[in-house]
């Protein structure tokens, strides 16, 4: 049982996966190395047809209207099952503020090649002296008759090297504080001038990207609302996914994934690592959290959509509260793996097919990498620190 | 328990010229393991834990430590502290004819006893000895063997029960070597009637084989250590470089109080050492081997913490391959992986008390 109800639609969710989600895809998914860019391009298709892909959109726009409850058990369901999971810059980020801002001609452009998986879409927001201090950056786009003239760069740009466009916060005039000098650009990643270079992880896995910008030529037309408003427009475009950072299905797939591990056979002795109390109470310990946090999760939920109680930081806590969380139960999940996770697993030899003379357990693939990876968690997206200082504001407001 | 909390004139001196050994490496790299090997055997790194009447420069574990900590420092992935520290020192005590060949770094040894799923209940040992037509074979599978052995010093159950130590060359042995995740050389050994020379058997096999595992433990203790020192400094200086809002991001109350905390258990770390030092020149193996779970588990403690915040300070830098923070968490996080974890070595201790 979920925290979130109604399982008539959740089993309808499931039923649809069983239907459609090949089980090597699936499997593969589960591992934890990042997306495969054609699993994604095949499940958001799937999802298309069946009018899911955009699930957090509303009807008008191709979405599906859903409820935040409904969209956090499809959430949950897609992701327990090994669904890869669809562009999130396009589907969470870009596409909200062009049907909220966009005019017309932006909307009936992209939001269809969004919804059919045809754009893939990357973030250019932090630059390298523009992390935390996101107002600070300092990429230019300069008016030129019908086009900006962009110089600069980005950096931390997800997925940028399988993307068809990113969307940017650049500065248009240096008046006044610094959030006031900034627009919302929409720009073709294959526009000359663009120049893009891996950042590889200390998972060993590419997924960053440093975005370099030389000349690059953009439509005026592609701008989004008003220039020098883009901060207001990122702001609303941030405020909006609030509740989707909480990781609650990575979450309860890691520790499906541990409680796993610690229950084959010889994983202490002869027998089971889960049959050792001292264990099986830590693991305990971390699902009690992650109990708490779910359900946490499922009162903001609920006061969102009753529309009460919207000043509270709660927010706030679902971000640091279940990236924490997904670090702790990564480290549980090494250590339940013991000498296992000792060898590398290199993401390009487990993402499509296991080497048969593989050391180590299979239980192990992809556990350590995405440990790793997730130590971003607690940085992106506003690092922990941040969140605590919105917390902390929020509370002590006079 | 006599302890010893300032190094020597002579451990400080060994300090430096570790250091300054190491200073020019690029902890990000591998580098050659062979060279890394040769250089430390000419500096008598092997024999720096070994008194005179042992053939060796008449220092103790905490010399051993002094060099430990250096190399992890600089995340020199060859096994000095495994095959140099450990293996060598066991394989000395039972063959001591063999003295000049193993201070000259002419056999690389690497114990082979950790067996998947042993998680240090130590003599837990599976892997079965047979006597066929006067020689000995053994049987079974041992893990995590970090290095790159010429020698395998492995244990096994004998006939009646007992704990054997055998060798075999790593030529006859069929390793399966693979790259670990922090950049070393890991392997894992599957043994199929696998012929092996007897070394010791019986009570003093065990006394000999409890002994390197205490060693092992305090000695990747202080490599740990090292690291942490290094993850530390490179973050103490981010924090007086890199600003944010206009300002260092050392100026920030919740970061200094950061760094104050990741000081505090780098400290605890550097302390416990002592203890298990104390309890490796000690002469009552219980005690010994409780000390020894105890650094394990505080250093591995405070090393998750230190590596993990180190990186948190950096931001997202901290999370590419290309910048050194990273690396000692993979080294950390791999520390504490083995032998059990923090948490099993807790409970050892407490089994211990």
């Amino acid at each position: 049982m979920g925290a979130l109800g109604d399982e008539e639609f959740r089993a309808e969710v499931r039923a649809f996966i069983a239907a459609e989600l090949p089980s090597d895809m699936a499997s593969r998914t589960l591992l934890g190395y990042h997306p495969h860019k054609p699993d994604v391009e095949f499940w958001t298709a799937k999802l298309d047809k069946r009018g899911w892909a955009a699930l957090n959109w509303p009807v008008e726009y191709g979405g599906t209207g859903w409820s935040i409850t409904k969209r956090h058990i499809f959430d949950e369901e897609c992701y327990l099952a090994g669904c890869p999971a669809v562009n999130p810059q396009a589907f969470h980020l870009v596409g909200p503020i062009i049907y909220a801002i966009g005019n017309e001609a932006q909307k009936n452009f992209f939001l269809p090649k969004i919804r059919s998986g045809e754009h893939f879409w990357a973030q250019g927001f932090s630059e390298p002296n523009a992390g935390s201090d996101l107002a600070a950056l300092q990429t230019r786009a300069v008016r030129e008759d019908d086009e900006y003239i962009v110089n600069g760069q980005k950096i931390w740009t997800s997925e940028a090297q399988y993307c068809d466009w990113v969307f940017c916060l650049v500065r248009t005039s240096t008046e006044g504080r610094k959030q006031a000098g900034i627009s919302f650009l929409l720009v073709d990643l294959k526009a000359p001038g663009i120049t893009i270079r891996p950042i590889i992880g200390i998972e060993g896995g590419h997924v960053l990207n440093e975005v370099f910008f030389e000349d690059v030529r953009v439509p005026v037309a592609n701008r989004i609302g008003e220039e020098n408003e883009g901060w207001t427009y990122a702001k609303q475009l941030l405020g909006a996914e609030r509740t989707f950072s909480a990781v609650v299905p990575r979450c309860k797939g890691l520790a499906v994934r541990t409680r796993a591990i610690a229950s084959r056979d010889g994983s202490k002795g002869r027998g089971k690592l889960i049959d050792d109390p001292h264990f099986a109470r830590r693991l305990a310990q971390l699902e009690i959290e992650l109990m708490a946090h779910e359900a946490t999760l499922a009162r903001v939920v609920a006061e969102e959509e009753a529309g009460v109680n919207q000043h509270s930081p709660t927010p706030s806590i679902l971000k640091v509260k279940g990236t924490e969380l997904l670090q702790k139960l990564g480290a549980l999940a090494i250590e339940a793996l013991g000498d296992s996770a000792i060898p590398d697993y290199p993401e390009a030899d487990y993402l499509l097919d296991p080497p048969n003379d593989a050391p180590g357990a299979p239980a192990a693939y992809g556990v350590v990498s995405d440990f790793l990876y997730h130590r971003s968690a607690t940085i992106y997206g506003g690092a922990n620190e941040v969140q605590r200082n919105i917390i902390a504001a929020q509370l002590l407001r006079a | 328990m006599e302890l010893h909390f300032l190094p020597t004139e002579e451990q400080a001196m060994l300090r430096d010229s570790v250091r300054r050994w190491a200073a020019g490496r690029d902890v990000r790299a591998a580098g050659d393991q062979q060279v890394d090997w040769a250089y430390g055997a000419e500096q008598g790194w092997l024999m720096a834990g070994l008194p005179e009447e042992a053939g060796g420069l008449g220092g103790s574990d905490a010399d051993s430590a002094v060099i430990a900590e250096e190399l992890g420092r600089a995340l020199v992935r060859t096994g000095f502290v495994e095959s140099g520290m450990v293996a060598a020192q066991l394989l000395l005590a039972i063959a001591p004819e063999r003295a000049e060949e193993i201070a000259m770094g002419g056999v690389q040894p690497v114990l082979a006893h950790d067996e998947p799923g042993m998680r240090a209940c130590y003599l837990n040992v599976t892997t079965r000895a047979e006597n066929v037509e006067g020689g000995w074979k053994l049987s079974g599978r041992k893990s995590a063997i970090v290095g790159t052995p010429t020698s395998l010093v492995v244990s096994a159950r004998m006939p009646d029960a007992a704990v054997g130590l055998f060798e075999i060359s790593a030529e006859d042995a069929p390793l399966r070597s693979y790259e670990t995740f922090d950049g070393r050389t890991g392997g894992e050994l599957t043994l199929e009637a696998t012929p092996a020379e007897l070394l010791l058997v019986g009570k003093p096999a065990e006394s000999a084989l409890l002994e390197a595992i205490d060693r092992a433990l305090v000695l990747e203790s202080a490599e740990a250590l090292g690291a942490m020192e290094a993850a530390f400094d490179m973050t103490r200086d981010y924090l007086m470089t890199r600003k944010q809002y206009g300002q260092l991001i050392g100026e920030f109350q919740a970061l200094r109080h950061r760094i104050a905390d990741m000081f505090i258990e780098l400290e605890q770390a550097r302390s416990i050492l002592v203890i298990g030092l104390g309890g490796l020149a000690g002469s009552n193996p219980q005690e010994r081997a409780r000390l020894a779970a105890a650094t394990r588990a505080r250093v591995a403690q405070a090393g998750q913490f230190v590596c993990g915040q180190a990186i948190q300070l950096h931001g997202g830098i901290g999370v590419t391959d290309e910048y050194p923070v990273g690396h000692f968490f993979k080294r950390i996080t791999a520390f504490a992986a083995r032998h059990g974890g923090e948490a099993r070595q807790v409970e050892r201790f407490a089994e211990l008390s």
